[in-house]
């Protein structure tokens, strides 16, 4: 969803331009890539005109209905169900995410980009899907490097921990999205053994500590 | 955008996203199927019978579970585009794909241009298509964008939050470019 590797916007963006948020910037850069682009500009068009259209339909103006039917939304789960048991039906589980330097493979990816400008010299390490995205700052000379996580998938508090070497070390994710990682050095940033992980909460069926 | 793209509901989606990724279960995927049932049968045309949104809405939750809910986990909250605003674009971009088809529409179609563009009379019979496409491709980059996104069927209003700014800011700019067009065109033909 979030491009085809030609360089068209992603869906999010499209959507932020829909919905008139982000920086002037960003809409700058967005509407220049949507000038030479046809397919990205009738994506944005269609999405658009569908959009007053539901919104005529639900002031009763014809369009489908804006409530599922009876058993509209049993069957569609079931269907889920049966193609995903394991997302749809599986307890909360320990999930790790790898995460690697931010390449510049982004380049083509305005968002991505310009949120990769925000580093400072600490590098930026992120998810390979680009949903995870942790800054690193020394915000007292010789004090721990402290590490800011974006996690772009809404996710619920006090869950994240950023561990180091396949868990043998554990930093605790507070609410503001801050972990300080009190003996992990610069270099240890950019040799791919720091991960974050998602938890569930404690007493939850998944949590092995619960 | 329309009241669904209602960003006081974003903490409420947010919440339910997080549950369902993290492992909420099949009590919070079906608060999420519910959610966005409407979100997702509101780009299908009206008249569309209940069995074939039924049919488009599962497609398309079902293609978003792929890989992990790769489509789900892309949403990126800290931009601050409501949820079903996203879902939205990527339910059009499914409606696309499935009807196959081809999302080039017309470059310009001149009685519309010269309707929305309001160029003079004398310019408009001896208007070709060839020349209004060459009198778009002088105005300034963003002239050009609105041009195209208005005869393309937005309104001023959608084309201010497009390019970030104000709906005054957007009327001015069409302005200005409907000014320049007037000028090319009248000393082109």
């Amino acid at each position: 969803m979030d491009g085809d590797g030609m360089g068209h916007l992603s869906d999010i963006e499209i959507a932020l331009l829909l919905t008139g948020g982000g920086s002037r910037a960003l809409h700058q850069v967005l509407t220049e890539h949507l000038e030479a682009c046809a397919a990205c500009r009738a994506l944005l068009v269609e999405s658009a005109l569908a959009d007053r259209a539901g919104s005529q339909g639900s002031e009763g103006r014809g369009g489908p209905a804006t409530v599922p039917p009876d058993g509209a939304v049993a069957r569609v789960l079931q269907a889920m169900e049966a193609a995903f048991p394991e997302t749809v039906n599986s307890p909360a589980a320990r999930r790790r995410i790898p995460l690697v330097p931010l390449s510049t493979s982004c380049a083509d990816r305005p968002v991505l980009a310009a949120q990769s400008l925000s580093a400072d010299t600490l590098p930026t390490l992120t998810s390979d899907d680009g949903s995870v995205v942790v800054h690193f700052r020394r915000p007292e000379p010789g004090g721990p490097i402290r590490a800011y996580v974006v996690r772009r998938a809404p996710s619920q508090p006090g869950q994240m921990w950023i561990v180091f070497a396949g868990g043998q070390r554990a930093f605790p994710v507070d609410s503001g999205g801050e972990a300080d990682l009190p003996g992990i050095a610069e270099s240890d940033l950019l040799d791919g053994r720091l991960a974050l992980e998602l938890r569930p909460r404690e007493g939850e069926p998944g949590d092995p500590e619960g | 955008m329309g009241a669904h793209m209602d960003p006081g509901k974003a903490r409420d989606w947010n919440s339910l996203l997080a549950s369902c990724l993290d492992g909420g279960g099949r009590r919070a995927w079906s608060e999420f199927v519910a959610a966005a049932y409407p979100v997702i049968a509101r780009v299908l045309p009206p008249g569309t019978d209940e069995a074939a949104i039924e049919d488009f809405v599962q497609s398309l939750l079902l293609k978003l579970l792929e890989n992990d809910c790769r489509g789900l986990r892309s949403f990126d909250s800290s931009l601050g585009v409501p949820f079903p605003a996203y879902l939205h674009v990527i339910a059009v971009r499914h409606r696309i794909d499935r009807s196959r088809v081809s999302r080039s529409r017309p470059a310009i179609d001149i009685e519309k241009a010269v309707e929305v563009l309001g160029v003079a009379p004398e310019a408009e019979r001896r208007l070709q298509r060839r020349e209004l496409l060459e009198a778009v491709e002088r105005l300034s980059p963003q002239q050009r964008i609105a041009v195209r996104l208005l005869l393309e069927g937005l309104s001023v209003k959608e084309l201010a939050g497009i390019l970030g700014v104000t709906e005054g800011g957007a009327g001015a700019l069409v302005w200005r470019a409907r000014q320049e067009l007037k000028v090319i065109l009248g000393a082109g033909v």
